[in-house]
């Protein structure tokens, strides 16, 4: 069992009158790669913020490492990576001021890795004495990542990295982290909305709702054991599933059950026969009937 | 005609959408209770004309600047080149209120001061520059230039009185007027592009002083990172920079550059140093001048002031913005502790200020040296006055709202503008030991100011990331 990078208990926060976590519990495990996933406004970049001790939360607490967040230390703060959901970075250095400005800060830099980034995500010639404020939002968002990446973290957050970036960046991305970020056993909370891009990278899923983290595991076996189970209530009323996600009324008598049936339960299902409707989920329906 | 209307509502849509229009409404009722006033208590042509002149002045004013506006945002790039006829009603719509607002002017001047040609020439010449300095900012200084240049000439060839008493007020005026539809002829296109790079560069510019003049908030120029002006004016801050970045520097100053050059106390140091410069030069070449003598140095002071207030603005304009930076900071090795946090960002801060207020006090005395028409001693006061400002660098950064915006810093110049008035008009009957108790009274609420202001924000969350508990 490797042992927790991440550990949230219990965490609270509101913004004024509006709840936006409520009593997150959330453990992450050395090497794990995680895809957070939460609809707009779920709470998904408060989490992240508050589990790098950007804001103050309400009630609850959470380690790194096993610091509390709002005593990191530095070597812990060393370890650190994290890609802002908001690409606007110094807006007034060049990407190697911007780039020098980091490394004399951190204990360690991978320098050789930067320049690589640097040339192969076209922050070559001129590009590297351009201000990044007249950078568009893509570039902006890949000299950001370039930045996170460049002392070698042993954790990586990433607050909707790739949202701004063009197919061909994406791919550059997810390229980079699969080859050297995971395979370096990083672990890696990754929030996006592009769930092509999570299936690529993400071993477990967890999803945000109503302020909780209403589903977390491995993704394959989620996607591989989730079953929607429409049928008439009178069939489904009875049956009762040990790992049931939800459980929906719909119209004319018809319920439909969102499960991850075990064996057992899957062979009580098939001997209910042609009254049941049994379908495997893909991730993008498991976002919608999760979230919903 | 219904192009027209709809060109002539938006000014009036826009206002009403940015909030009630109290300003016209109080100045319609300040003309209304004048007017009748005026007429019931004196009965004179003149004083009624006063009671006029002033608050429907300002209302034709206020509406020009809303027209023209208006008009150059309605001219974006898209409309102007694929809308029919949109950039000619503009265009047209502009020289018409143009001549009706000159006209109404003149009128209103010739009922007040009983000069009606000379008011026409001036209220056109005025309302030109209003809606030239749109499409040209820099425009808005040649007024201020112009009476520089007749007051510093020793033997002007044209000056503008010498005209009239010459021509008349009538042919000047005429004269003045023809010179003036002639230049607005040839600027309206200008003032009202038709697409191109050129256009959308103009109209990024645009949005971008509407963008301050609206939040009070300098959002970073794009443009500005790319001009020479802009290098030259963050050089001191690179440089700088890259000596920290090459080690040794403290992490609470990194944390400063984090801030980026707005926020940088030696950027403000250039207008003082300029301003010195330009001051031994103009001595040197015009030698004594009653003029000279007399404004430089306020002038100077003016500046300096402006400079300070810019400062204290952006400072803080540039905590707010640069939170997502702030927050990177806080997670790199080295970043400083928590509990000392405010400790050292005040420190920085204050120390900021206090270097450039000082280098910016040794060049108005200076200044005052090389003219020779101000004491020292009372040009140090006036900058004193601006010591009691430092407070406003304490601040719950971690529960910001929003920054202090640009209307504090016109504050600030009014005042310093009121303040200077009034200590030329009575600097001569003062001792030169008023002056100096002035001085030590600002130092000392200074004093207490901080040390109240330095109590409370100790007692605060950490200051950074800011805005992250509004």
């Amino acid at each position: 069992m490797n042992a927790s990078v991440v550990n949230i208990a219990a965490v609270s926060k509101s913004f004024g009158a509006q709840p936006v976590l409520d009593g997150v519990d959330w453990n992450i495990a050395a090497g794990k790669v995680v895809g957070l996933l939460g609809r707009n406004g779920a709470g998904k970049s408060t989490l992240l913020e508050c589990t790098l001790g950007l804001r103050e939360v309400d009630a609850g607490g959470v380690t790194l490492f096993g610091d509390p967040v709002a005593r990191l230390s530095d070597a812990t703060r060393a370890r650190i990576g994290y890609v802002p959901q908001k690409p606007e970075l110094f807006e007034w250095l060049t990407p190697i001021q911007l780039l020098a400005y980091f490394q004399a800060q951190y204990p360690r830099w991978n320098a050789a890795k930067v320049d690589g980034l640097l040339t192969r995500w076209g922050f070559s010639g001129n590009m590297r004495r351009k201000p990044v404020g007249i950078m568009s939002v893509g570039e902006k968002q890949r000299l950001s990542i370039i930045r996170a990446l460049a002392h070698d973290p042993d954790l990586l957050i990433l607050d909707e990295p790739v949202a701004s970036l063009d197919p061909a960046g994406r791919r550059d991305f997810l390229r980079e982290l699969i080859d050297d970020v995971i395979e370096r056993d990083t672990t890696v909370i990754f929030s996006t909305h592009i769930l092509s891009d999570l299936e690529r990278v993400a071993l477990d899923v967890a999803f945000l709702k109503d302020g909780k983290i209403a589903l977390q595991s491995p993704l394959d076996e989620l996607l591989e054991s989730a079953r929607r189970i429409t049928g008439p209530s009178a069939a489904l009323s009875a049956l009762r599933f040990a790992d049931e996600i939800r459980r929906e009324p719909g119209a004319a008598g018809i319920v439909s059950i969102l499960a991850r049936p075990s064996v057992t339960e899957m062979a009580a299902l098939g001997a209910e026969g042609s009254r049941l409707q049994v379908e495997a989920l893909s991730l993008e329906d498991l976002f919608v009937e999760v979230t919903k | 005609m219904k192009g027209y209307l709809q060109i002539l509502m938006q000014p009036v849509l826009q206002r009403c959408a940015a909030g009630p229009l109290w300003m016209t409404w109080l100045l319609t009722a300040f003309m209304l209770v004048g007017v009748v006033v005026a007429e019931v208590v004196t009965g004179k042509t003149a004083i009624v004309g006063v009671a006029l002149f002033i608050p429907l002045g300002s209302l034709t004013i206020l509406w020009w600047i809303a027209f023209i506006q208006s008009a150059v945002q309605q001219n974006l790039p898209l409309h102007a080149q694929l809308v029919p006829q949109h950039r000619g009603r503009l265009m047209r719509l502009t020289a018409m209120l143009w001549l009706a607002g000159t006209l109404a002017l003149g009128c209103l001047s010739a009922l007040a001061l009983g000069h009606f040609c000379m008011g026409l020439l001036a209220s056109a010449a005025l309302l030109f520059v209003m809606a030239v300095g749109q499409r040209y900012p820099k425009a808005g200084a040649v007024p201020a230039l112009l009476v520089m240049v007749f007051n510093l000439l020793p033997h002007p060839v044209i000056h503008p009185w010498l005209l009239v008493e010459r021509y008349g007020e009538s042919a000047v005026a005429i004269a003045g007027l023809i010179l003036l539809a002639g230049a607005g002829a040839a600027l309206l296109p200008l003032m009202y592009l038709r697409g191109g790079d050129r256009h959308w560069r103009w109209q990024m510019k645009f949005a971008y002083r509407q963008e301050v003049l609206r939040t009070g908030v300098m959002p970073e120029s794009g443009a500005s990172l790319t001009t020479k002006w802009g290098w030259w004016q963050q050089i001191a801050y690179t440089m700088s920079l890259k000596r920290a970045c090459s080690g040794g520097v403290s992490s609470a100053r990194m944390q400063m550059y984090a801030l980026g050059p707005n926020a940088y106390w030696m950027r403000y140091t250039v207008m003082p140093a300029l301003l010195t410069l330009v001051s031994a030069a103009l001595s040197i070449l015009l030698g004594p001048s009653v003029f000279l003598n007399k404004f430089a140095p306020l002038y100077s002071v003016f500046l300096t002031m402006i400079g300070i207030g810019m400062f204290v603005q952006n400072v803080g304009v540039a905590i707010y913005r640069t939170s997502t930076e702030q927050g990177l900071l806080r997670l790199t090795p080295g970043a400083v502790p928590e509990v000392i946090f405010n400790r050292s960002l005040a420190r920085a801060l204050l120390g900021g200020f206090f270097k450039l207020w000082l280098v910016s006090a040794v060049s108005v005395v200076v200044i005052g040296k090389i003219f020779g028409g101000a004491g020292w001693i009372y040009l140090l006061s006036l900058t004193a006055l601006l010591l009691p400002f430092s407070v406003l660098l304490l601040r719950n950064f971690a529960a910001m709202r929003e920054p202090y915006g640009s209307s504090m810093t016109a504050l600030m110049a009014a005042g310093a503008l009121l303040v200077l008035l009034a200590s030329s008009a009575v600097d001569v009957l003062l001792w030169s030991q008023v002056w100096m108790a002035t001085g030590i009274a600002c130092v000392l609420l200074t004093a207490l100011l901080l040390g109240r202001g330095w109590r409370r924000m100790m007692a605060m969350p950490a200051a950074f990331p800011a805005s992250r508990m509004a």
